[in-house]
């Protein structure tokens, strides 16, 4: 038993040290790409990019499932970004509300034949309509019977004519200059570059006017602002390092941009999975190395997307669930990836990271607490040594925390609002007792749903930005 | 032993949190201040020049106008560049920003300031430190305000092999620098992405029209990158060219030239040689580049191509998405278009050209 005891401290220990270098060398690594994005970017004149007619053009594909309440203000926001050559691409993926009807009425649509070339398969295609009104001859809107978002989004990749494909989701509020900032990276490292995503942020109480933010606010619920501090986390550190030696496998689902002829050359999103963002990433990556080319999949670390995030405790479990379901399944999907050299450090790194911290963290503390319960109440543990190891976990969760600000503040925070870096930084020190036990609990919850076979989305209810 | 180690440890992480914390405060008032200073020393740059280069009496140039107005600029200097960094770039830009937006004479005299204030010193001293992030910037503001000095330097920025970004910035600086030989930078290029001449291109835009060379001189150049790229900014500095030289590019294996002849020809209205590309269109490898000509065809909105695209529809040789677009621009073209007479003119009226002939109406919602 002692023998037993002592070589499981001995793995903890390796664990913890493992996962306290990744975060250090993340930090390091998340700086230096900052400040390289930063400097590159300076000298960028993007009013240039704007009007010339040799910009790659982009189909913009927004499903929409049950949107009545914002759906207009929300395409009238997609269809005044400034970018010169771009189209939105609205699929209702069979609405059960009014949806469609108001997209009729709004934008003066009607049904057309359109020839469809039908590359990937998808659910029935009721109708394709285009608006008679010159105003809106970018929009396009898909109707279809109901598959889910990665089969809507399969749909609009059928009708999208440009040769990247930026997916969005319909109900977040996009920067005006945000094709610009992700067309950039597909002009100066060419056709290597597979995706692009950017950052995205919490729009909960911001003010929002006819689709744009004009006021960025921290959020009034505390679940959100916990949320807002999580978001600047994995943006500023995680996404920012792991973009650094190219191994990033996840563009969020909420805003990305991807090089058409290998998203369909790669199956595109796949329907029978809930990660269908990650998934997609790692099998185009996969895809492009069985062609023996480079793949690029580049982070642009600007807020560039608002999205509105869960406020009610149960929603958020079901949000996080699915997370934990997609990313599971795609590891498992594709685990020949893992420690996989041909793929470089994404199959050395990133893949085991995600194996790891992503995954089996979760399953280590939910156990690790329990296990230190009983060793509590058995008498069979030295209560300083345990209260000294819980601070120092705690003290470096902390200083993430505000390294993960120091970064925001540094690079191009949208926090204007007095008060609002203090806000965050006293939210700091409550959040790994409130907040990260929801999220451990919805992690091992997403677990057991998964090996149950469990497959569905939840309950996505939210109150609305507009 | 392990708990006076831990509570080391501990200690120290919370001194780490603890200045950690105090300097994202510091940052944030810092930053805070920082757009207080940006604000106030862009206003006196503004007025500086609004002095001296925006209130001309005389419409001639003179490189000597600096000297009456020599301690102003000295005491700018000193208050404004020698103290910081910071203040510099900002200064800096509002000359760059100025600089390109002003013509003639005024512009002439922002290139001047920038001289007296030693601002290209400077720039010649930051490019002359080892490779650094800066680098693309600088070079295209020596490249912008024409510092012949930093000719070598920059050509040796051409040897970064593996930062594309300094190899294009430093070629399009060349442009305007080495006169002479305006080429050299691009020529430089033996492989070249998509990605890359695009974004080339675009820096040249961002190049003084006044200064730019004749980039027809490039459409004789045996490198396949430099033909493509003069093609595209001749056509879009609105330059001239010889017509035979682009005749013979017409007959290039490489798509690439010759979507970029396409549309030179199209914006220069050149119809000799658009219907001569026409003629042999099917003998274009790449369907993409075929259906893209037929795209360009349409916003030409010239009826007399009419006949030669119905000609490309009705040839059995041409691919069923050419024959879509072709079947597109027609409808633009035709003005009294209608279905008959698109029947009359298409022998292979399939359910499938239906359809795309259907296709076509319904665009024109």
């Amino acid at each position: 038993m002692d023998i037993l005891l002592f070589a499981l401290s001995i793995i903890m220990v390796f664990y913890a040290l493992f996962v306290v270098l990744c975060y250090v060398w993340m930090v390091y690594s998340a700086y230096g790409e900052m400040e390289k994005y930063k400097k590159a970017n300076d000298y960028i004149d993007y009013s240039l990019l704007l009007s010339s007619p040799l910009v790659p053009g982009i189909s913009i594909i927004a499903p929409a499932y049950n949107e009545e309440l914002n759906i207009n203000y929300n395409v009238k926001s997609l269809l005044s970004l400034y970018y010169n050559l771009y189209e939105v691409i609205v699929v209702n993926d069979g609405s059960k509300d009014q949806t469609l009807q108001q997209l009729i009425e709004e934008f003066d649509l009607v049904k057309v034949n359109f020839y469809q070339q039908n590359k990937l398969n998808t659910q029935a295609i009721r109708g394709i309509y285009r608006s008679k009104n010159h105003l809106y001859f970018r929009l396009t809107v898909v109707d279809k019977e109901n598959g889910g978002k990665a089969d809507a989004l399969n749909a609009g990749i059928n009708v999208a004519k440009f040769e990247l494909t930026a997916t969005i989701d319909v109900d977040c509020i996009l920067d005006n200059n945000v094709l610009l900032k992700l067309a950039r990276p597909f002009l100066t490292h060419g056709k290597d570059v597979i995706a692009v995503g950017g950052a995205v942020k919490v729009a909960n109480s911001s003010t929002i006017f006819n689709g744009r933010i004009l006021d960025v606010k921290l959020p009034q619920s505390l679940l959100a602002k916990l949320q807002v501090l999580e978001y600047i986390r994995a943006f500023s550190i995680g996404r920012l390092s792991w973009s650094s030696i190219n191994s990033l496998i996840l563009v969020s689902g909420a805003l990305g941009v991807f090089n058409k002829k290998v998203l369909i050359e790669s199956g595109a999103y796949q329907t029978d999975t809930v990660g269908e963002d990650i998934e997609l990433i790692v099998r185009m990556r996969k895809h492009k190395q069985k062609q023996n080319k480079p793949s690029k999949v580049v982070y642009v670390p600007e807020p560039l997307c608002w999205t509105e995030v869960p406020e009610d405790v149960n929603v958020l479990i079901g949000q996080r669930n699915r997370w934990t379901r997609g990313a599971i399944d795609t590891l498992l999907r594709h685990k020949d990836l893992l420690l996989n050299g041909k793929y470089g450090a994404l199959g050395l790194f990133a893949i085991p990271y995600w194996y790891i911290i992503e995954w089996f963290s979760f399953i280590i503390q939910f156990v690790g607490f329990f296990a230190t319960l009983i060793l509590i109440i058995s008498g069979l543990v030295n209560l300083k040594l345990l209260f000294l190891i819980a601070l120092c976990s705690l003290l470096f969760y902390w200083i993430l925390s505000v390294i993960a600000l120091l970064l925001e503040e540094n690079s191009y925070s949208r926090n204007p609002e007095d008060g609002s870096v203090f806000k965050l930084w006293l939210l700091i020190f409550i959040e790994p007792i409130i907040y990260h036990p929801i999220n451990i609990y919805a992690a091992i919850r997403g677990n057991i749903s998964y090996f149950k076979g469990n497959k569905s989305w939840g309950n996505m209810s939210r109150k609305g930005l507009n | 032993m392990y708990i006076s180690l831990l509570q080391y440890i501990s200690v120290s992480l919370a001194a780490i949190l603890v200045i950690l914390s105090l300097l994202l405060f510091f940052i944030r008032i810092y930053k805070k201040l920082q757009r207080t200073k940006k604000d106030i020393v862009k206003t006196k740059t503004i007025q500086l020049i609004e002095e001296l280069v925006l209130k001309i009496n005389n419409p001639e140039y003179h490189p000597d106008w600096i000297n009456p107005n020599l301690e102003l600029i000295l005491d700018f200097k000193k208050n404004y560049i020698d103290t910081s960094e910071f203040e510099r770039k900002i200064v800096t830009h509002e000359l760059l920003t100025l600089h390109r937006s002003l013509k003639d004479i005024a512009s002439e005299r922002i290139r001047d300031l920038y001289i007296r204030l030693g601002l290209d010193q400077i720039a010649l001293n930051l490019l002359k430190n080892k490779k650094s992030y800066d680098h693309p910037k600088i070079i295209w503001e020596l490249g912008q305000m024409r510092i012949i000095e930093s000719i070598d330097l920059i050509k040796a920025c051409l040897k970064y092999q593996d930062d594309k970004e300094i190899q294009i910035e430093a070629s399009v600086a060349l442009l305007v620098l080495q006169i002479d030989n305006p080429l050299v930078g691009i020529e430089h290029f033996t492989h070249m992405n998509k990605g890359q001449k695009q974004y080339f291109i675009e820096s040249c835009k961002k190049l003084d029209q006044r200064n730019i060379p004749d980039f027809s001189l490039g459409f004789s150049s045996t490198n396949i990158h430099v033909v493509e790229i003069c093609l595209i900014l001749c056509d879009y500095f609105k330059q001239n060219y010889d017509s035979e030289i682009v005749r013979k590019l017409l007959k290039s294996p490489n798509p690439d030239i010759t979507v970029a002849v396409a549309n030179l020809l199209f914006k220069t209205n050149n119809y000799v040689l658009i219907k001569e590309l026409l003629a042999t269109i099917q003998n274009i490898e790449d369907v993409y580049v075929q259906v893209n000509l037929m795209k360009q065809i349409k916003l030409l909105e010239i009826k007399d191509l009419l006949d030669d695209l119905v000609d490309v529809i009705n040839n059995p040789d041409t691919v069923d998405e050419v024959k879509l677009e072709a079947l597109r621009s027609a409808c633009r073209l035709s003005e009294k278009f209608d279905q008959t007479f698109t029947l009359e003119h298409i022998h292979v009226v399939d359910e499938k050209i239906k359809k795309m002939f259907l296709h076509a109406q319904e665009r024109l919602i």
